[in-house]
């Protein structure tokens, strides 16, 4: 889309100064009232997404209630969708003319550009080939080893060291935080496409106040992580039932500044994780069973906006989503009010799990620890171990996609 | 112009788009408002970016695929 923002029509009365170089002669006192939003207004984007709303409303487009940036048409079994990214439209459907003649149907209104096959999207490379569509940033992962001189680095095989320990005050020099703090939000961008690296950079970020030396070090070690993989990627292989499945984790008092754990989940079809967290846990969990209880709780909540999504997609899910947690107690809980001692001092959002499982929205199923694919996002791994859930997981280099 | 109201400056960007290769694609120029100057209640009151998430944009290559 080009120029987005001049599309927007303005409901507040603005007034703006002549511009440089067009000041009418004999005029300079007067200003402009605009009609019409310009560039660099705090409201320019708001107005532009109610004027591109209502024309795609208009078009007979249905919003997403639960993502006000997701579009949709269904006539028979055609269907095409539509994500607004501020003036990037990404557009997808099963139906080539349908997309074509909407294409059309924009271009009568806006002046804006067809990329063609989505080959490259907020800084995510795409492609689409037989066996599904892979998305990776090499180009972006280079430009953060040449950003921090560590081209000539040596690689490493895992992102975080399995020993280590972080906390505020290590004792090691600080660092200029400027620097960790520029490093840190360069990986957590890289993230996008990189689940096997959420763990280590969320755990990073939460010393972006206080770097220190060891800090540094360890954010360090993650880019020679990078270093070795730069190709990798997540790859979404084709597949025929879409059916949602989870994993949901957590670590136990992992952070030794305040003993708090550390929740991780993560989505898939079946194929590569789609939609996945890591982040430490709001309370003090007091056992290993509430730790993951806490962790199933913030998965059930992500359940229920992806089965919201996906039914405005056309794909409801007809059963309950399977979410696989590796911890029996925490399953009884959410199945049981039987667990009174252990529970009592629970808050009672928690309780909220039960409730939805009765409705069979989300169903705790019950996997092995060896199973458990948020088992990267939650804690540091050995070699063997990353590589298998890394694997798992859908990420892996550009070259081997073919075998995953 | 009303009396309470305070015009805002604006000034232009100017931009040099390349092309891959280095060599000069076009000369861009844009004029853009001080957003700075503008005063809360006054000159906006609501503000909001359309931002896909990343999840659902992931989703959607994963349904695609």
């Amino acid at each position: 889309m080009k120029s987005a923002f001049l599309n927007g029509y303005l409901q507040e009365e603005i007034f703006v100064e002549q511009p440089k170089g067009f000041v009418v002669r004999g005029e300079e006192e007067k200003v402009y009232l605009l009609k019409k939003a310009l560039y660099g207004l705090k409201q320019a984007p708001r107005a532009w997404y109610s004027r591109i709303d209502e024309h795609l409303l208009k078009l007979d487009f249905k919003k997403s209630l639960s993502e006000s940036t997701l579009y949709f048409r269904n006539s028979n079994s055609d269907y095409i969708v539509v994500s607004l990214y501020v003036d990037d439209l990404f557009v997808t459907g099963n139906n080539q003319s349908m997309i074509d003649n909407f294409k059309s149907e924009m271009m009568k209104v806006f002046e804006m550009t067809d990329l063609g096959e989505m080959a490259y999207f907020l800084g995510m490379e795409v492609q689409q080939n037989q066996y599904g569509i892979f998305i990776c940033q090499q180009k972006y992962a280079k430009e953060i080893l040449k950003k921090f001189k560590m081209e000539e680095c040596k690689s490493m095989p895992t992102p975080i060291n399995v020993k280590e320990k972080f906390c505020k005050d290590d004792g090691a020099d600080k660092v200029d935080e400027a620097i960790y703090r520029s490093l840190i939000g360069c990986l957590m961008y890289l993230t996008a496409t990189r689940p096997d690296i959420m763990h280590a950079v969320s755990l990073l970020s939460r010393f972006m106040h206080c770097a220190s030396e060891v800090h540094f070090k360890a954010a360090k070690r993650v880019v020679r992580y990078i270093k070795g993989t730069l190709s990798y990627g997540i790859q979404f292989s084709c597949i025929e039932n879409f059916d949602l499945q989870g994993y949901a984790d957590s670590d136990w008092a992992g952070s030794c500044d305040d003993m708090k754990s550390t929740s991780g989940y993560c989505f898939s079809f079946g194929s590569g994780i789609f939609s996945w967290c890591s982040k430490k846990q709001e309370i003090i969990a007091q056992s290993t069973a509430e730790a993951e209880y806490v962790a199933a709780i913030a998965a059930a909540n992500q359940v229920l906006w992806l089965r919201k999504i996906l039914a405005d997609l056309d794909m409801e899910q007809k059963k309950a989503t399977r979410v696989n947690v590796d911890n029996q107690a925490a399953i009884a809980i959410s199945n049981n009010p039987i667990f009174h001692g252990k529970t009592k001092h629970f808050k009672l959002k928690y309780y909220f799990l039960r409730e939805i499982q009765k409705n069979e929205e989300i169903q705790l199923i019950y996997c092995r620890t060896e199973d458990q694919l948020a088992d990267i996002l939650t804690k540091p791994l050995s070699k063997t171990r990353f590589e298998i859930l890394r694997n798992k997981i859908g990420v892996c280099s550009k070259r081997c996609k073919e075998e995953c | 112009m009303p009396e309470h109201k305070k015009p805002i400056g604006v000034k232009w960007v100017y931009r040099t788009k390349l092309n891959v290769d280095g060599t000069i694609n076009k000369h861009k120029a844009r004029l853009v408002v001080k957003g700075y100057a503008q005063i809360f209640g006054v000159d906006f009151s609501e503000t909001f970016a359309p931002i896909a998430r990343l999840d659902t944009i992931r989703k959607l290559l994963a349904v695609a695929a």
